[in-house]
């Protein structure tokens, strides 16, 4: 229940061994790196790494070749060795001279939709087109717009034909003579056509011979390419190269491990001190809590500095979940169902904790599998009761029930307050920790109002007297109303509000309103709690009604309808609980808008 | 209220996934077009728009006219949350494109070049088709002002065309005519407003609203004292006749008495609330970021439908308009430091 402690870390280097530093980096999976852009600033004159990436030029290319010779390339294949660019373009142009093709990645990308097109095209026959003297072919993909607009040349002298289409463009072929082809090109120009060559012949037999030597370039490129594509990560300061970015403190050493044959330095230190870069959050929890992360992390993660509540969040769904789904049947069912599938995902973890949870409440309830009698006789004897220890199903049980939903919900608050306030007071905002509703001023008042209210109808106790009342009710309020001017005297800023007083008054009433309204409904939103118990209980009864009444098809209506219930409800309780956390408790004690740890891996990079 | 809640939620969720600066600083050190069309179409949230296009190939002017498009969308996506109201909106962004098209229309007719003619049809947005007052497939088939009057029957363009067509084409006011088109537009807004009564919103709209007139005019006074040495009297022929933070006589005062430099000095005193902070560049930046500034505050401000589409309208063109900065800045090869000083937001 804690966030693992981080390290920036900044290893640098100088210019011929940057690839073999992002490498090791990438490698390491230790490093949540930090863009370079967010490095560079006026003050250290940095840049980013300008140098083009040639490789994807040239897979592009051996990709454009691949496609008109309808190859497939091999993408497993490792290279067998390192080539030069002289070596590599020396070998696409003795290609596209024994092919008679232009397949350069700079002019000419060539995607499936046009080997598609082109695959069309060539039942006309490319051959015919280019034997062909006084008729002029363009063949390309016209905008989808453009395409439209066609219609509007209607004196041109131009037939066109429709061959391929996607939501973006249309490929089609146009004739023209050669007396207009200057025209008819600068008209297709203007409407963004984007021209291909039409190739010359058919060479797929020339390619046994290039085979492997194709596939090996490409398998190369590739793996350049995804060195490349880390750049972005690359920040140059004074000549040096730098991979920044934040590694968990205890794995500090293991990384500086892995750049000891690399002439560079590394830089360590505390992410308090680079307070422009987002330190990163990951999160470490115990094997209970460890699946509501999932939750958390549908919120927003806690920001580094901030402290993680889903050791919290945990203890409080699996409670509110556990009462609100309480039978000892379906909470085993649940919790051998999360046992069974934890490894497919972490929601059944948590369908596991809720399972346990569901059981405790269900064994309390009484209630298996909707058999309301069966736990009895060891209920009488555990706890002495003349029935059971507490029948949902009872008439004098339903005010209680709701009361205390209601309770628990206080007492939630009161704790989610209590929460609040340390970490106001850890994040030195004083004004909220002291002046605001979920600070002191929101505790004192709360509680005040819960204690009047046990004291008055448990205790029997009056003590609402003028100094109850001024304590807790009336300097709570004035606390509320002048939080603003309040905060900013203990923060040492200029009180007046910025609004003038008149302005801030006006506005602090309604707010103040709106604070005591939703105490209000903040507590009777826990009402669902007690609600949910009685509903699991009445569905089923229906159950159990169904089963005496079918007879001998009750054993299938038993099981059905079990499941029934347990789909539903399951959900249904789940969402509740969820809203509850989110609603009801989060907005009191946590603001999320942490990032997300994601250290960079292999797989990643390509 | 509901579907002002709607939308508003939608459109801060839009603004949310906007270009943040290490973005823009990446986009600006791309080297080229389509480069800077690959990191947009792969990286960014106008995957979408560009979804399918092919950033070797694609031409510059294309992929502008894509990101265009993409306000275009954008504000349909947001009117579906909207009233109908917010559907006039749209109207009036078309009306830009319309007047556009018809400038254009009658700088063929007057030149009869074939070049205009063609970029007549490249540049119409047959995707707004639709919200068009009048059919444009038509524009490209005009060569006289009968004919354009023709097809602007029953628009509100034909009685201002019909003012200008003239025997002698050569005497035509083009400045004139676009003038007068662009009070058309807002005319047509603030009737589609119906700001009579003096409210919160009202008033933020009409702020909105007013304040872009005004900076035209600000900025054309600007430009004329700064680089013609124009006369007020000259000055007075470009003015919109519509003020916000200025009164009418502060404004003519202006024109009369005082020099670029003074008129920049109140621009900055009467807009302090969105000037604070600002470095002068050019006056057009200027401007710009006072706009920007304005339409953020009233975006983060104001639930109302109307104020929301309207800011979030002018925050998203700044976007395009920043886009679009930098796709000519790198097309022509101008220093990454001269593009970032362009860049506004």
């Amino acid at each position: 229940m804690a966030i693992v402690k981080m390290k920036y870390v900044s290893v640098a280097t100088d210019e011929s061994h940057i690839d073999e530093m992002v490498l090791d980096g990438v490698h390491s999976g230790l490093l949540h790196a930090v863009h370079a852009a967010d490095i560079i600033n006026e003050d250290n004159g940095g840049h980013l790494i300008n140098d083009e990436n040639p490789y994807s030029g040239y897979l592009q290319t051996l990709q454009n070749f691949a496609h008109s010779v309808n190859y497939t390339l091999d993408p497993e294949r490792a290279p067998k060795k390192h080539y030069t660019n002289e070596e590599m373009d020396a070998f696409i142009d003795e290609l596209d001279e024994t092919f008679g093709l232009e397949t350069d990645a700079n002019t000419v990308l060539l995607t499936p939709d046009d080997e598609q097109a082109l695959g069309a095209l060539s039942e006309c026959g490319f051959e015919r087109m280019h034997a062909c003297q006084y008729l002029n072919f363009g063949f390309g993909r016209l905008p989808r717009e453009s395409y439209k607009k066609l219609s509007m040349y209607k004196d041109e002298i131009f037939v066109h034909h429709h061959v391929h289409e996607t939501p973006q463009y249309v490929w089609m072929l146009y004739v023209t003579s050669d007396s207009y082809v200057d025209k008819v090109r600068k008209i297709f120009k203007d409407l963004y056509f984007e021209p291909i060559d039409i190739p010359m012949i058919d060479v797929k037999k020339q390619l046994e011979h290039y085979k492997d030597q194709i596939d090996d370039i490409y398998a190369f490129c590739n793996e350049e390419n995804s060195v490349h594509e880390l750049y972005p990560y690359i920040a140059e300061i004074n000549e040096k190269y730098l991979l920044s970015g934040f590694v968990k403190a205890d794995e500090v050493d293991h990384y500086k491990a892995i750049f000891k044959d690399l002439p560079s330095t590394i830089e360590v230190k505390d992410p308090s001190e680079v307070p422009d870069l987002e330190c990163p959050t990951l999160l470490k929890n115990n094997w209970f809590a460890k699946p509501f992360e999932m939750f958390l992390g549908m919120y927003g993660v806690p920001k580094y500095t901030d402290f993680d509540p889903t050791g919290f969040m945990a203890f409080t769904y699996c409670l509110l979940f556990g009462i609100m789904f309480g039978d000892l049947g379906q909470g085993l069912v649940l919790f051998i169902l999360g046992l069974v599938f934890e490894k497919k995902g972490q929601i059944f973890g948590i369908i596991n904790r809720c399972g346990i949870t569901s059981m405790i409440f269900g064994f309390l309830f009484g209630s298996v599998f909707g058999y309301e009698e069966l736990l009895n006789p060891i209920h009488q004897s555990l706890f002495g009761v003349r029935e059971k220890l507490f029948d949902v199903m009872a008439q004098s049980s339903t005010m209680l029930l709701l009361i205390g939903a209601v309770a628990i919900g206080a007492v939630l608050i009161l704790t989610t307050q209590c929460m609040n306030i340390v970490n106001r007071f850890k994040h030195h905002q004083l004004g909220d920790a002291i002046f605001s509703q979920n600070g002191i001023a929101g505790l004192v008042f709360y509680g005040g109002i819960v204690f009047a209210i046990v004291a008055t109808m448990l205790l029997g106790w009056n003590v609402l007297n003028p100094v109850y009342l001024g304590i807790f009710i009336v300097l709570p309020v004035i606390s509320f109303v002048m939080k603003e001017p309040l905060s900013n005297a203990v923060e040492h800023k200029t009180v007046k509000p910025e609004e003038g007083w008149g302005g801030y008054i006006a506005q602090s009433i309604f707010e103040l309103i709106d604070v005591l309204l939703t105490f209000v409904t903040n507590s009777m939103s826990y009402l669902r709690v007690g609600g949910f118990v009685l509903s699991h209980a009445g569905m089923m009864l229906v159950v159990m009604t169904l089963v005496e009444m079918t007879g001998k098809a009750g054993v299938a209506v038993l099981i059905f309808g079990n499941i029934f219930v347990m789909v539903l409800e399951g959900l249904i309780v789940g969402i509740q609980t969820l809203r509850l956390e989110y609603y009801e408790m989060f907005s009191r004690y946590y603001d999320a808008g942490g990032v997300q740890f994601n250290a960079l891996s292999a797989k990643v990079a390509e | 209220m509901s579907s002002e809640l709607a939308m508003s939620t939608k459109a801060r969720a839009m603004f949310g996934s906007r270009l943040q600066a290490n973005e823009y600083e990446t986009l600006i050190q791309k080297k080229s077009v389509p480069e800077v069309a690959s990191y947009l179409k792969n990286e960014t949230y106008f995957s979408k728009t560009l979804d399918g296009i092919n950033e070797k190939a694609i031409h510059r002017e294309q992929l502008e006219s894509l990101l265009r498009m993409d306000i275009f969308h954008r504000l349909e996506k947001l009117e579906r949350y909207g009233g109908e109201n917010d559907r006039g909106f749209i109207y009036a962004f078309v009306m830009r494109s319309e007047i556009r098209m018809i400038l254009a229309c009658v700088r063929y007719i007057v030149t009869n070049d074939e070049e205009i003619r063609s970029g007549i049809i490249s540049d119409l947005p047959m995707f707004a088709q639709k919200y068009f007052s009048f059919d444009i497939k038509r524009l490209p088939e005009v060569t006289s002002f009968s004919e354009l009057l023709d097809v602007l029957k029953g628009t509100a363009y034909e009685r201002i065309i019909f003012k200008y067509q003239s025997e002698r084409l050569e005497e035509i006011d083009y400045i004139a005519l676009e003038h007068d088109l662009e009070l058309e537009l807002y005319k047509d807004t603030i009737q589609l407003l119906d700001l009579t009564k003096k409210n919160e919103v009202n008033v933020a709209l009409d702020q909105l609203i007013m304040s872009k007139a005004e900076l035209i005019n600000l900025s054309a006074i600007y430009r004329l004292k700064k680089y013609f040495k124009e006369s007020s009297l000259t000055i007075e022929k470009f003015m919109l006749p519509y003020t916000c933070f200025f009164k009418k006589h502060e404004l003519d005062d202006m024109i009369e008495n005082c020099d670029a430099d003074e008129v920049l000095e109140r621009v900055a005193k009467k807009y302090h609330r969105y000037t604070h902070d600002l470095r002068f560049t050019s006056i057009e930046q200027y401007v710009q970021m006072i706009q920007f500034n304005m339409g953020h505050h009233m975006f983060e401000y104001y639930q109302d439908s109307h104020v929301v589409f309207l800011s979030y309208l002018l925050l998203a063109e700044t976007e395009i308009q920043n886009l679009i900065n930098i796709i000519e800045g790198i097309r022509y090869q101008i220093a990454p430091d001269r593009i970032r000083a362009l860049l506004v937001y």
